[in-house]
């Protein structure tokens, strides 16, 4: 099973879109929460921090602002998975 | 002789007029064209925002939620956007004329400016409107954070009951030739509910009315840089358009004033021959 997913972060200035993703995690009001494929139909407050976002083998990571995180599964596999982030700034971190 | 002199200074002086709105035509021609397109990147966080408000407003009860619940209306804020530079036509003075329109109706003890750019700060301060706070000297550098500042302080205002309903009023972007004046209000906001059973079985965190609670601003935020955005984009077309005027005017003056000027030319040239031949006729006479 593919357990991959799509992940928006935009920001009212410029945005990143990732296609297969594996595993996100972010900065949520009570701590640090990952999201993998699957996850329950959720929407969580952020606040800044951290966060890192896994495709394959490559980790990036973005510094951010607080936010709101959209996480939209669907339990049947044709419709991918789809996370949002909307947050008002975030930056690439330099390895 | 002077009047050929005086007419070829005018002839320089207007064409380099002509070159100066020519290259601020196409400066201004560049701006609107990075304007657009950081309206066109501010769009999807602008909708996914709405959306998410429409969703979940449903769910929730209103009355505890401030920035949507409705009050009786004894003071009201206007937020006026206009440029800090003038040659741009009427875009200005369009702006100013609807907000004196508007404030002569609601009263002007009754209303409270936010002036966005000096042209706007200036003509209220002058003639003694109550002006709460004015904001100019960004449009340069414009960020999202200069936005995101200017809605926090009427965010502030509406939660502390200083007013009770803020309406902006700014030039919207429609074309490069035409701009659609606009006035729209803010505060309270309205919202179409938009009610769809899948939105129950989400889970929230913390809870949906913290969640609406921190949604709002973020949606007045981005609508206040999306309005800066369009009145950003319709000043420099309208300046676009005024200096492409100017440049099509000088073009006209030039022309005419060479006209006079081979004209002028020609007669003197005449009279310098009528002379000459003047004189040989008397030599030989």
């Amino acid at each position: 099973m593919n357990k991959v997913f799509s992940l928006d972060i935009v920001t009212p200035t410029h945005s990143f879109s990732f296609d297969d993703v594996t595993y996100v995690k972010c900065p949520g009001t009570e701590g640090y929460f990952g999201i993998m494929k699957n996850h329950t139909n959720s929407i969580l407050n952020l606040k800044e921090g951290v966060i890192s976002v896994k495709t394959g083998e490559k980790e990036i990571k973005f510094s951010c602002s607080a936010g709101i995180a959209d996480i939209n599964s669907d339990s049947t596999d044709d419709i991918p998975d789809k996370v949002l982030l909307l947050v008002e700034n975030a930056q690439e971190l330099e390895k | 002789m002077a009047n050929l002199k005086s007419l070829q200074e005018r002839i320089k002086s207007v064409s380099s007029i002509q070159q100066v709105t020519k290259a601020m035509k196409m400066v201004a021609a560049a701006k609107v064209k990075k304007a657009q397109d950081k309206m066109e990147i501010s769009r999807p966080y602008s909708k996914n925002t709405q959306d998410m408000i429409c969703r979940i407003l449903p769910q929730v009860s209103n009355d505890n939620i401030a920035l949507v619940s409705k009050r009786k209306v004894s003071k009201t804020a206007l937020i006026i956007i206009t440029s800090d530079r003038g040659f741009a036509g009427s875009f200005n003075s369009s702006v100013i004329r609807l907000a004196e329109k508007e404030i002569e109706k609601l009263g002007k003890d009754k209303v409270q400016l936010f002036c966005l750019g000096k042209k706007s700060s200036e003509y209220f301060s002058k003639r003694n409107y109550n002006v709460v706070q004015s904001f100019y000297d960004f449009w340069k550098d414009m960020t999202f954070d200069t936005a995101s500042d200017i809605a926090e302080t009427f965010i502030a205002a509406f939660k502390n009951h200083e007013v009770d309903e803020v309406n902006v009023i700014y030039n919207r972007f429609k074309t490069l030739a035409s701009q659609d004046l606009m006035m729209e209000k803010v505060l309270p906001i309205d919202f179409t509910e938009d009610y769809n059973p899948k939105d129950y079985n989400y889970d929230y965190e913390p809870n949906k009315e913290s969640i609406v609670k921190s949604l709002l601003p973020k949606h007045l935020k981005v609508q206040m840089w999306q309005q800066m955005l369009e009145s950003y984009s319709s000043e420099e077309a309208a300046r676009m358009i005024a200096m492409d005027n100017a440049t099509e005017n000088a073009k006209e003056i030039i022309k005419e004033l060479k006209l006079e000027f081979n004209k002028a030319r020609q007669a003197a040239i005449t009279t310098e021959m009528l002379e000459i031949v003047g004189g040989a006729e008397a030599l030989v006479d």
